[in-house]
């Protein structure tokens, strides 16, 4: 038997340049090829190996539309003269439009940088916000010294954007064609609400909820709609807020600084929410069930005795934590954010 | 839309329009049997892993043109394509490997060469099919030529079906010995 030969035979079945024949002959022996002391991995194995192989898969594709997004019909390699033009061009258009626009509206003086035909580059130089509207009706705000890169027209299945910097989506809902929003390494995926995505100069990425549910995971991870732990990625709803460590790869969940309250459904007639924080004598219990269902975060009480401790007073103007603060010295209780859940603590009233 | 409930042609279209949740029931549904069969062939986790990382990111490098008519038949050629291509690629890591010259002339002689060796690895497999026990023989021509489940082959031979499978096991054995000319290194170290 030749090797060489043997090699250029299943060279030529690769390729599909064998006689029916020999293709029947290779296959036979194919066959004979399994290990005689295979066994199918246990299940653990199989999941785990799942788990990693979609995400090896993924990263790839990855990586191969990104190249395809950035360096399109262009040969790869720039002569560094060649990009130190480029550079300076840019400059000189960022400062010349600076001048240019100086007294405009603020969003004209956003810079349309044409990456190919297919994706718009906006980077926002001023110092102020600026709008800018998706063909599906999503706005975005994008802060200074940050950029969105978005396509000009969105694929069928998903909506996908990238952003370096900071920027707050209003995304419009439509379930048949998530929305995806990609921050350094980090992958945000709604199907319609509003929240923040912030890159901090350390390399972590915050992402802050307004509305609706977001999914937020490391990109190449498999998108789950429960994560397991806090490495394979988040869900966050209103309210609550995910800063992602890139040194550890790890997401840590809490609430945002300033939570929103939500009022819409609340009451039939919107008017009386003026004074739905106004108290009288009203035990604990209830007053934290109006904080929860109007900011939508969960209490934890540790020693259900301070339920009953009555409360007084008008809270309607504060925002919750102040709220909180009025409540605890009333009912001589403590609280503490941990986590996204608020925990409440205190002995009780006579 | 619940992509679990998709036939494979529906998702096959999708994945055609670039759909990423398409092409993700797609692993889902078929990695398994994907890595397995090239686990059962080459022995190793860590090239079964990569063989199959290959073809599904293949699949989606070329999800706009592709003709795919049945997927779960499409998949197994697809991994079969693979792994032979592996072991094609070991056999030139080994040191029997020689240059291939592919002038005209050259490569007439060569494809000449081939019927020989197609001729000759088709012997040595009847060889070895020969030299099995009855028995045995009997089991793994239904099994590996036929495509007979073992619970199918168990009824036909008589067998309980561990039996089965414990004669199978002893007929690869010994083909892999009988056949060891052409098995790639890699393949060979289970035997030593």
């Amino acid at each position: 038997m030749q090797r060489d030969q043997f090699y250029q035979l299943l060279k030529n079945y690769v390729e599909g340049n064998c006689t029916d024949q020999e293709k029947a002959i290779i296959e036979q022996w194919y066959e004979l090829l399994d290990q005689e002391n295979f066994q199918v991995p246990d299940e653990d194995e199989m999941n785990a190996t799942e788990m990693r192989l979609w995400s090896k898969i993924q990263e790839r594709n990855q990586v191969k539309e990104h190249n395809r997004i950035t360096a399109p019909k262009q040969p790869k390699v720039v002569p560094m003269f060649t990009r130190l033009a480029a550079a300076a061009v840019v400059i000189g258009i960022v400062v010349f439009s600076f001048f240019l626009f100086r007294n405009s509206d603020p969003n004209e003086q956003a810079i349309t940088l044409l990456t190919n035909d297919d994706y718009i580059k906006k980077s926002n130089a001023t110092t102020a916000d600026i709008k800018i509207s998706l063909e599906d009706g999503s706005e975005v705000t994008l802060s200074p010294q940050s950029t969105l890169t978005y396509p000009r027209h969105f694929d069928n299945a998903m909506r996908e954007v990238y952003l370096d910097g900071e920027a707050f989506f209003l995304v419009t809902k439509n379930s048949k064609q998530p929305f995806f929003v990609y921050c350094q390494n980090i992958v945000t995926r709604v199907v319609g609400t509003s929240f923040s995505v912030k890159k901090e100069p350390d390399g972590e990425v915050e992402v802050e909820v307004a509305t609706g549910i977001v999914s937020v995971y490391e990109r190449g991870k498999k998108f789950l709609e429960k994560p397991i732990d806090n490495t394979s990625g988040v869900v966050l709803t209103a309210n609550q807020k995910v800063t992602y460590y890139s040194a550890n790869k790890h997401f840590i969940t809490s609430l945002v600084d300033n939570p929103t309250p939500f009022t819409e459904g609340l009451l039939a007639d919107s008017s009386k929410y003026a004074n739905y924080f106004t108290f009288q004598d009203a035990p604990l219990s209830v007053v934290l069930n109006k904080l929860e269902e109007v900011y939508k975060i969960k209490f934890i009480i540790e020693n259900e005795n301070v339920m009953n401790c009555p409360f007084t007073g008008n809270i309607q103007e504060e925002d919750l934590y102040t709220k909180l603060e009025f409540i605890c010295a009333a009912t001589k209780s403590s609280y503490e954010i941990q986590g996204t859940q608020i925990i409440f603590r205190g002995s009780g009233c006579n | 839309m619940d992509y679990k409930l998709l036939a494979d042609k529906s998702l096959v279209e999708f994945l055609c329009n670039s759909d990423p949740l398409a092409y993700e029931e797609i692993y889902t549904r078929y990695w398994r049997q994907v890595y397995l069969a090239a686990f059962k062939k080459v022995g190793s986790k860590e090239i079964a892993e990569e063989l199959t990382q290959d073809l599904f990111c293949s699949i989606w490098e070329k999800r706009e043109k592709s003709t795919i008519d049945n997927l779960g038949g499409y998949l197994n050629r697809a991994i079969r394509y693979q792994v032979i291509d592996f072991i094609r690629s070991q056999l030139t890591k080994e040191k029997y490997s020689t240059h291939i010259k592919t002038t005209e002339e050259e490569s007439m002689y060569i494809n000449g060469e081939h019927a020989t060796i197609a001729k000759e690895l088709s012997d040595a497999i009847q060889a070895a099919v020969a030299q099995l026990p009855e028995k045995s023989r009997q089991i793994f021509i239904l099994s590996r030529f036929e495509h007979k489940s073992i619970r199918e082959i168990a009824s036909i031979v008589g067998l309980s079906d561990k039996a089965v499978e414990y004669h199978m096991t002893k007929c690869l054995k010994a083909m892999r010995v009988y056949l060891k000319d052409y098995m790639p290194i890699l393949f060979l170290i289970t035997l030593l």
